[in-house]
C-alpha cells in the first residue's frame, strides 16, 4: 500500500489476477506492517453458497462475504487495518488528489460521485495519492500518498472504462453492499515512488448532479466544515485533541468550498483556477 | 534471535526489552504480530519509549509502538474519566464502587498501568449496593443490550456480575460485580478480606490493595475457562509483584490465598512468574503427595495454556492445554447438573451458528463509514 506493507498469507486464487494487476509491481520492504488472509467462512460454506471471510493477524473485523467478492473484501480490509492501527496521521475518509504539488480532499459523502471524479481527475494527469483514505501528517498538515486503487461502482466501471479504454480495473464484483465494484489503478509502483507528501490546498466537497444547468460553487463557514471533517476522521476519537487541533490548523490555512457540478471537465478547470493554481 | 517465533522470544523480549534493539525487522514483524495479538504492543512500546533504547528502533517498527502508544493512552485517559463519573454516580447513591482489574491498574498506576488495554471497566459494590447501583446507571445513560433470556438468568442467578452496562454515547461496556467468583460454584471467596483493605486512590477512586488486587488477577486468570489475554494477564502479575515485593505484601497475598481456598491458584502463578521471569518468589508447597501432584499437573497445563494463541506460537501441546483449562474452567464454575444443562444449550447455539457459517456473531458487518465512528 505504499506507506504500509500488508503480507496476504492465504487468499483465494480467484483474486490472484487482480492482486497481481494492482499490486503485483510494488517493491517489498523487509518488514510488512500487517498480516492479513482470506479464508473460506465454514467446511459447509465452502461448498454451499461459498463465503469469504477476512482475518488480519487474529482479528476478524466483518461477517462473511459472498465467494465472489473476495477482492473487494480485501480491499475493505485493507482500510480497516489502516483505519484501526495508524494513529500517528490523521486519516479522514476521503479522496486525495494532486496537482502542482498542492492537494485538495474531496471527503466522502455516499453518492457525491467521489470515486468517479478521482478517476477522471486522475485520467486528467491528477495524482491519485487516495481515494478512500487522506492520511495527514498531523505536524506538517501535508498529505501522504498511498499505493491503493480507486473504488469505483456500478455505471462508474463503464465510465471510467470509456475514458481510458486501457486502464487497469479488477473484474467487477456483483452485488455487493454498494452494488457492483471494481478497482482502478491510475499510476504504477515507479510512478508511486516519485510522490512527495504535499501541502493540503483545499478541501471541496463535491456534489455531482447530472439534471444541473450551470455549475454552482459555494464557500461554507470553517464551524460547518469542521464538524464535518471531524465526523469523516476515522482515528478522531482515539487522536483526541491532537485530531481537533490538526483539524483545526488545516482549516485555517485551506479555501474550502462545496460544488454542484454536472461537467467533469468544469471540476479540473475549478480546481486548478480556485484551488491548487496552474502551477509555474 | 532465530528467524522462527517461538514463545521464549515472546518472554525474552518482556525480561530484556534493551535487547531488542539488536533485532531484525523480519524478528520485528514476527514479535509485533505476536505482541498485538497478546494486547502487549503498548505496554513494550512504553518500556521502550522510557528507555535510552527507543531510539535505536528502526523507524518503521517505532511507528507501530508510537501508534499502539497513542491508542492506550487514550484509553487510560477514558478509564479515568469513565471512573470518575461512575464513582460520582454511585457515591451519591451511598455505594462505593471498587475499580478491578485493567480499570484498578490505570487507576492505581500500577507499574503495569501505562499501556495497559481494557475492553470494559469492572466495577465491584457490596451485593446490598447492586439493586441501587444498577438502577443509578440505568437512570443515567447506561442500558443492557438485549441478552436471551437464558443469558440474562445466568447472569441473574448464578454469575458474580449482573449482564454488561452500555454507555449510550460513548459505547464504553461496564461490568458490575458483587463478588470476585460465581456464588453458584460454591467457590466464592469470602469477601471481608477484599473488602478491609480497599485503597483510596490519589484520584479519589477506589481499588483493592496491591496484596488483594494481586489476588484477584490471579482468581480471574485461573477459575476463568479462557485465556486468550492470558499471558498478558501474567505480565500484570509480575509487574505488581515487582513493584509490591516485601515480606508484607506475599504474607498479605498467602493470607487471602488462604482464606479464600485459592492457594493452589497461587502457587501456580507464583511457580509460572518465577520460571518465566526469573524472580524467586516465596512459594509454599503442599504438604501430602496428591496435593503436589496436583500442582506440578496444574503447573505444566498453563504453561501451555497462556501461551498467546497465535498462529506463530501454535503447538498441539498448547491447544490441548487451553481445552483441559476450558473443560477445568467449566467444572469449577457450576455444579455438575447446572453445568450439563449450561452446556447442552450453549452447544446448540454454537452449532446452529456454525452451521449458518455464521463464525462471527459479534463482528460487524462491511461498513466501513460507520464501522469506527461511535
Amino acid at each position: 500500500m505504499g506507506l504500509f506493507q500488508a503480507k496476504v498469507n492465504d487468499y483465494p486464487s480467484s483474486i490472484s489476477p487482480a492482486l497481481n494487476q494492482i499490486y503485483g509491481d510494488c517493491q517489498l520492504k523487509e518488514m510488512s506492517d500487517f498480516t492479513v488472509s482470506l479464508a473460506p467462512g465454514s467446511i459447509v460454506r465452502k461448498y454451499l453458497r461459498p463465503q469469504i471471510v477476512f482475518e488480519s493477524n487474529t482479528s476478524i473485523p466483518f461477517k462473511p462475504l459472498p465467494f465472489s467478492q473476495a477482492y473487494a473484501l480485501l480491499e475493505w480490509g485493507l482500510n480497516w487495518c489502516l483505519a484501526t492501527h495508524d494513529f500517528n496521521h490523521l486519516l479522514l475518509h476521503s479522496a486525495v488528489l494532486v496537482k502542482n504539488n498542492k492537494a485538495v480532499l474531496f471527503p466522502a459523502l455516499p453518492g457525491s460521485g467521489k470515486s468517479t471524479l478521482s478517476c477522471w481527475l486522475a485520467i486528467q494527469g491528477w495524482k491519485l495519492y487516495s481515494d478512500e483514505m487522506a492520511v495527514i501528517n498531523t505536524d506538517s498538515l501535508t498529505a501522504e500518498p498511498l499505493y491503493r486503487p480507486a473504488c469505483i461502482k456500478n455505471h462508474s466501471i463503464e465510465l471510467v472504462r470509456s475514458w481510458q479504454p486501457d486502464a487497469t480495473i479488477t473484474k467487477v464484483c456483483s452485488d455487493t453492499a454498494k452494488g457492483d465494484v471494481a478497482h482502478a489503478k491510475f499510476q504504477t509502483w515507479e510512478d508511486y515512488c516519485r510522490l512527495q507528501p504535499v501541502e493540503i490546498a483545499g478541501i471541496v466537497f463535491p456534489k455531482y448532479d447530472g439534471n444541473l444547468s450551470e455549475e454552482q460553487y459555494y464557500t461554507i463557514a470553517k464551524s460547518q466544515v469542521f464538524e464535518e471533517l471531524c465526523q469523516h476522521a476515522f482515528n478522531y476519537h482515539v487522536l483526541g485533541y491532537q485530531a481537533f487541533d490538526t483539524v483545526w490548523r488545516l482549516l485555517d490555512k485551506v479555501k474550502v468550498f462545496e460544488v454542484h457540478y454536472s461537467n467533469l471537465g468544469f471540476m479540473d478547470e475549478f480546481l486548478l483556477d480556485e484551488v491548487v493554481g496552474h502551477g509555474a | 534471535m532465530a528467524h522462527n517465533f517461538t514463545f521464549e522470544h515472546l518472554v525474552q523480549a518482556i525480561n530484556s526489552p534493551h535487547q531488542l534493539v539488536q533485532l531484525s525487522l523480519r524478528e520485528w514483524e514476527s514479535l509485533l504480530f505476536v505482541l498485538k495479538t497478546s494486547r502487549l504492543e503498548a505496554y513494550l512500546a512504553f518500556v521502550m519509549h522510557d528507555s535510552e533504547a527507543w531510539h535505536s528502533i528502526p523507524e518503521q517498527v517505532r511507528a507501530h509502538l508510537s501508534a499502539a502508544m497513542v491508542y492506550a493512552q487514550r484509553q487510560n485517559d477514558q478509564v479515568f474519566h469513565e471512573g470518575q463519573e461512575i464513582h460520582d454516580l454511585l457515591m451519591a447513591q451511598g455505594v462505593t464502587p471498587v475499580f478491578l482489574k485493567g480499570a484498578a491498574y490505570i487507576v492505581a498506576a500500577t507499574n503495569n498501568a501505562k499501556g495497559r488495554l481494557c475492553s470494559d471497566i469492572d466495577l465491584l459494590v457490596k451485593e446490598d449496593g447492586l439493586v441501587i447501583s444498577e438502577t443509578a446507571l440505568l437512570n443515567n445513560f447506561w442500558y443492557h443490550k438485549t441478552i436471551t433470556d437464558y443469558d440474562d438468568k445466568y447472569y441473574r442467578e448464578y454469575a458474580h456480575e449482573i449482564p454488561p452496562l452500555y454507555h449510550l454515547t460513548r459505547g464504553t461496556v461496564l461490568d458490575l460485580h458483587h463478588n470476585l467468583f460465581l456464588p453458584i460454584s460454591g467457590k466464592a471467596p469470602p469477601l471481608e478480606q477484599f473488602w478491609q483493605g480497599v485503597v483510596c486512590q490519589e484520584s479519589g477512586l477506589y481499588t483493592l490493595e496491591p496484596a488483594a488486587m494481586f489476588m484477584h488477577s490471579i482468581i480471574h486468570l485461573m477459575l476463568n475457562e479462557e485465556v486468550v489475554y492470558g499471558f498478558r494477564d501474567m505480565v500484570d502479575l509480575k509487574c505488581l509483584a515487582q513493584q509490591y515485593d516485601s515480606v508484607g505484601f506475599w504474607q498479605r497475598v498467602e493470607l487471602i490465598a488462604a482464606e479464600s481456598h485459592f492457594e493452589t491458584e497461587l502457587n501456580v502463578v507464583v511457580i509460572l512468574l518465577n520460571t518465566w521471569f526469573n524472580t524467586a518468589y516465596p512459594v509454599k508447597h503442599p504438604e501430602g503427595s496428591l496435593q503436589r501432584r496436583k500442582l506440578q499437573l496444574l503447573v505444566r497445563i498453563y504453561k501451555y495454556a497462556l501461551i498467546p494463541e497465535h498462529p506463530a506460537l501454535h503447538s498441539l501441546r498448547s491447544g490441548l492445554a487451553r481445552f483441559v483449562v476450558f473443560v477445568r474452567g467449566h467444572s469449577i464454575k457450576m455444579p455438575l447438573t447446572v453445568l450439563v444443562k449450561h452446556f447442552s444449550i450453549k452447544l446448540w447455539l454454537g452449532c446452529r451458528n456454525w452451521l449458518r457459517g455464521d463464525t462471527t456473531a459479534d463482528a460487524k458487518p462491511v461498513d466501513l463509514g460507520a464501522a469506527f465512528k461511535r
